[in-house]
């Protein structure tokens, strides 16, 4: 497997139609946050005081970034990428120039986690603006947002390698991606689930060690903190290679 | 034809997919300079000899080199000195005719500048130029087919391979395909294309390789392979029941419900047919390359 920088045009590719359907693909879609805020922060949050010594308010703001934020990489390489890869023959096109399928895929990742990546920045400026989050904050959990975008980028790839069709998607959305977003001590937090369950929890659903993180770092910086919260990147890199492998064998006969 | 050096030579080409043999000891050779054409029914095999030689699948077993090459060894240099015409119009839908040849460059590494120069050209080429700032998706057919011809000579390729390059176009549109195929032959680069119309493969090719299930059944220049095989005239009698042809000179074909005398000498055949009955339904014409696929392998070259 040898990977060259001629992932760089298939990643330009992704950014150049990101440009021109910025409102429809990205900026709608960042209405959510929005709703999740007033929903859970302002809504729910009023009836709750105060979750592990936190604001409910202030304890589902982690939450709220981590999941625009990884949602935008998954939905991405899953069905942006399958969408181009069968109905639009895209990486067909592409793979007939010296680009290799290894290179396409890599910018497709790559893509996908850059896409989270302006996702959760956005969602964290908005909390900024409300004077939501601290700047302090908003640079620390810069690196976790990455992580996670870089994760669920590669994991969506793996799935879309895999699937065989469009609608088979469902099963990982609801068998995998659906119970993670509840399960990872995103709305509530895991403390009061016995020790194995939280275990399982961490290895299944990586995103587990990121939302204990992120609220750690609410509290006090340490770098172990910041490293735990990265985590996820462990999966992101088996998923990275298994969906490249993966895709080759799908599309390379 | 004064001795063009070899830049694709295949021997002895395995392909299979699970049980599927896709291609079975396929052997053959393009000289710099030729338009090389294969020709066959669906499932023939040409598809996937493409598949070969632009590196994007795997030979089961022998050996195959383009440019010298190894195709499974050096796939990106390769690739960077073809240029591919597929099946399907596989453009972006996203972005517009200029964008759509923008991007491909990128593929190749090649400066915007350079980049935006070609296009100019490539667009004027293809009498595509007042349609730059349109969606691919609001080109016509035959529009879309002069644009991916246009997008595969981005890289300024040494060889270019046409897949199906007419398959659903109008009449007029296909010349219009053909007369473009023509004038890249005239600036000597080098041209594969595969084809399952008869006529398209005689009026364009210098040589042309018939294939069926996998199999090349023979090669050779398309008038000449008529000529050797079948004779250049065709009589197609119609209402044959019960005639008795065997006097007439030639190989004799039924084929459906006509028969099929293929000869080298139509006043034989006329002066024979015209004295047998005075009812017979017949025509007599040049024989075709769809001729002899059917002489060679009892189908016709369209389902």
């Amino acid at each position: 497997m040898t990977i060259t920088k001629d992932w760089i045009p298939v990643w330009k590719r992704n950014r150049d139609v990101f440009k021109k359907l910025f409102w429809v693909n990205f900026f709608l879609p960042l209405l959510e946050p929005i709703f999740y805020l007033i929903t859970f922060g302002f809504g729910l949050g009023s009836f709750i005081k105060e979750i592990d010594g936190m604001p409910y308010k202030k304890f589902i703001i982690p939450a709220i970034v981590a999941m625009a934020t990884l949602s935008s990489s998954f939905f991405y390489t899953t069905y942006s990428s399958f969408v181009k890869m069968i109905f639009q023959k895209t990486f067909d096109a592409i793979i007939a120039t010296p680009v290799s399928i290894e290179e396409v895929v890599v910018g497709e990742i790559m893509w996908g986690a850059t896409r989270g990546i302006i996702s959760g920045i956005l969602v964290l400026l908005l909390f900024k603006i409300l004077n939501l989050i601290t700047f302090t904050i908003f640079f620390l959990y810069l690196p976790i947002i990455a992580s996670l975008a870089f994760t669920f980028s590669s994991l969506g790839m793996f799935f879309t390698a895999t699937v065989s069709t469009i609608e088979s998607f469902n099963y990982p959305i609801f068998l995998y991606y659906t119970p993670m977003i509840f399960f990872s001590g995103t709305f509530f937090p895991l403390n009061n689930f016995p020790d194995v369950i939280i275990t399982v929890s961490k290895i299944i659903f990586p995103l587990t060690f990121s939302m204990i993180s992120l609220r750690n770092l609410e509290i006090n910086f340490s770098i172990k903190t910041l490293l735990e919260g990265m985590v996820p990147l462990i999966h992101g890199v088996i998923f990275f290679i298994l969906s490249i492998k993966l895709m080759k064998r799908k599309l390379i006969k | 034809m004064h001795e063009n050096p070899i830049i694709i030579e295949g021997k002895d080409i395995c392909k299979r997919y699970g049980q599927i043999q896709a291609l079975n000891n396929v052997s053959f050779y393009v000289k710099r300079g030729e338009i090389i054409g294969f020709l066959g029914p669906n499932g023939a095999g040409k598809t996937t000899l493409i598949k070969l030689i632009t590196c994007t699948s795997y030979k089961t077993t022998g050996h195959l080199t383009v440019f010298g090459l190894d195709t499974e060894k050096t796939p990106k240099l390769i690739k960077s000195k073809i240029g591919l015409v597929p099946q399907d119009n596989n453009f972006d839908p996203d972005f517009t005719v200029y964008e759509n040849l923008l991007l491909f460059s990128r593929y190749f590494g090649i400066s915007k500048k350079e980049a935006e120069q070609r296009i100019e050209k490539l667009l004027d080429f293809v009498d595509l130029k007042n349609k730059r700032n349109e969606k691919v998706t609001d080109l016509s057919g035959g529009m879309k087919r002069k644009l991916i011809i246009a997008r595969s000579l981005i890289n300024e390729p040494e060889l270019i391979i046409l897949d199906e390059p007419t398959t659903g176009l109008d009449p007029q549109a296909r010349r219009k395909i053909w007369e473009l195929v023509e004038d890249l032959k005239k600036l000597g680069k080098t041209i594969i294309l595969t084809t399952h119309y008869m006529d398209e493969a005689e009026k364009l090719c210098d040589r042309i390789y018939i294939m069926d299930a996998g199999k090349i059944i023979t090669e050779g220049n398309p008038k000449n392979l008529i000529k050797e095989y079948i004779g250049t005239e065709t009589v197609e009698i119609y209402n044959c029941n019960n005639l008795d042809i065997s006097s007439i000179k030639g190989k004799k074909v039924s084929f459906k419900d006509k028969i099929y005398i293929h000869t080298d000498d139509k006043k034989d055949a006329l002066e024979k047919l015209v004295n047998m009955c005075s009812d017979i339904k017949f025509t007599i014409r040049p024989s075709n390359l769809e001729d002899l696929f059917i002489y060679l392998t009892g189908k016709e070259l369209k389902e």
